[in-house]
């Protein structure tokens, strides 16, 4: 039996449609804090919906969607606020501030919500770097960076404020293999050094199984299958088989 | 049977005119209504802290101190070309004397104010519309917001307010660079000298010549700001759709500018006749 400390976020017949298109329907789950917890899909079954969800960047049509106990659907802005500062979020396509650089960009909430000196910013800065090998490029501008780069800078400005809940949209999206793992043994040092809860969007089996330790296949808007990676291999459902089996065969 | 069913289509085509139509005006009431809104929410926002002044300087900097070259060299030009098109109308009647004069109180009063607005809402507008729709098809405006940053105070209001402040200091600059321009080309033609020609330029002038016509440019720096601000802001479609806000801000600012500026003068002559 989990207490309510033990879940980081929680949906609770959550539903969303944009249009006559419902992406999300009636879902309904939890993620346990401390966890990895991965969510796979089809494209445009809701995944990174998902995601925009959990940090209130949409509201849902009905449902709550509680983080560490707070129901944020109910939130005023500075509640939000106070939630969204210890989340951090890492987009698909990092969305970097392209007219600031690097070290500009993870000292960027630092400097409004820390009352620290500078010189304590810039050592959280020079550290964030480090985490994802970027020590030698703080001063470079993000339209300077490589794809992999500008995904380890997301993730440094992610971790600026060393956040409770990480949540990563396509770690591995538009990289070649040999970044993809890089970024995803990253993924796997910061959920065991740091103790984040780790929620990820991906369509590559590869990185989610390395990474989850839950896994929850979308089909539709709605739940098809969740559990253990191991569990998730044994799943009966023709989509999930499928999904596995090709992207197995594939990597 | 026949001229029933052609009544029928004649019928359902109508209808589905009626519709069609009938949606598009809401539609475009409901666009009026949510730029009406996202204007107004920009004033009380503006008062309430943060205050983001960072951003609201390096705005200045962009929307102001980035625009003087153009000012000024347009006021330059703008200023010797009525110069000339006054004197070619004047000498007629042996009145070149009133030229200064007369450049002044059109420049300060209309000239000064709707050129530098226009101009404005050209280079501002465009860049406005163009950034925050670059900003939001790349999900910026999203991380903003999930760094716990108010992405409509800081981007928005911003913005807004560094046009409403810089127009009427750069309306100042294109008034007396304008002054210049008529000065070289009456210096040119007629050889008046510096002081003759600002003597009697600002003889003709009173403060309140100067007062309601600057000021009424903050209200044209806030159409051309949340204008902008709105398209960009609310961009969707991809690069097309940040094409489209940039060039929509320019024109949507540059209408509002115009129209607005009827309303204000009438407005300035009902509060100080004489002086629109």
């Amino acid at each position: 039996m989990n207490t309510p400390e033990d879940v980081a976020i929680a949906f609770e017949n959550v539903s969303k449609s944009f249009g006559s298109q419902k992406v999300l329907d009636q879902l309904t789950f939890e993620v346990q804090a401390g966890t990895a917890f991965g969510i796979l899909g089809r494209s445009g079954t809701g995944k990174s919906v998902i995601l925009k969800h959990m940090i209130g960047l949409i509201k849902p049509d009905q449902g709550k969607i509680f983080v560490e106990g707070r129901n944020i659907v109910d939130l005023d802005r500075y509640g939000l606020a106070e939630v969204r500062q210890k989340i951090g979020f890492l987009f698909q396509n990092s969305a970097l501030f392209d007219s600031i650089s690097v070290a500009e960009n993870v000292a960027f909430h630092l400097r409004r919500h820390k009352k620290w000196e500078e010189d304590r910013i810039r050592e959280q800065v020079k550290q964030c770097l480090a985490s994802v090998g970027l020590e030698n490029d703080g001063e470079k501008m993000p339209a300077s960076l490589s794809g992999g780069m500008k995904k380890r800078a997301g993730l440094a400005r992610a971790l600026a404020m060393d956040p409770d809940i990480l949540l990563v949209d396509e770690p591995s999206s538009g990289l070649d293999p040999v970044t993809s793992e890089e970024i995803d043994n990253l993924l796997k040092r910061l959920k065991s050094d740091q103790s984040v809860t780790l929620v990820f969007v991906t369509h590559n089996i590869v990185s989610a199984r390395s990474i989850g330790d839950e896994l929850m296949f979308l089909e539709r808007g709605k739940i098809v299958a969740r559990g253990s990676p191991d569990q998730l291999e044994q799943c009966d459902h023709p989509l999930v088989r499928k999904f596995m089996h090709f992207e197995g065969v594939g990597n | 049977m026949a001229n029933g069913s052609f009544r029928t289509e004649k019928q359902s085509w109508l209808l589905r005119v009626v519709d069609e139509t009938g949606r598009l005006i809401l539609d475009f009431f409901a666009w009026v209504g949510g730029l009406f809104l996202f204007a107004v929410k920009s004033i009380p926002e503006a008062f309430r802290p943060p205050f983001e002044l960072g951003e609201l300087t390096r705005q200045l900097y962009q929307v102001g101190w980035r625009s003087v070259p153009l000012i000024a060299a347009s006021g330059i030009a703008v200023g010797a070309v009525m110069s000339m098109h006054t004197r070619a109308s004047l000498e007629r009647f042996g009145a070149e004397a009133m030229i200064p004069a007369g450049l002044a109180i059109a420049l300060f009063r209309e000239t000064g104010p709707l050129v530098t607005g226009l101009l404005l809402s050209g280079r501002v507008g465009a860049s406005i519309g163009a950034e925050l729709g670059a900003m939001r098809i790349s999900e910026q405006i999203d991380a903003l917001e999930s760094l716990a940053v108010d992405s409509f105070k800081y981007l928005v209001v911003t913005r807004i307010a560094a046009c409403v402040l810089a127009l009427p200091i750069l309306t100042t600059i294109m008034n007396f660079t304008g002054l210049v321009g008529g000065f070289i080309a009456e210096n040119i033609v007629s050889g008046m000298s510096f002081s003759l020609y600002f003597n009697r330029a600002f003889s003709a002038l009173q403060f309140l010549d100067l007062i309601p016509s600057t000021l009424k440019t903050m209200v044209f720096g806030f159409i051309i700001g949340s204008v902008s601000s709105f398209l960009g802001y609310n961009t969707s479609g991809g690069t097309e759709g940040v094409g489209r806000a940039s060039t929509q801000s320019v024109v949507l600012s540059s209408i509002l500018l115009i129209l607005g500026n009827v309303l204000l003068v009438q407005l300035i002559l009902l509060l100080f006749p004489g002086r629109g």
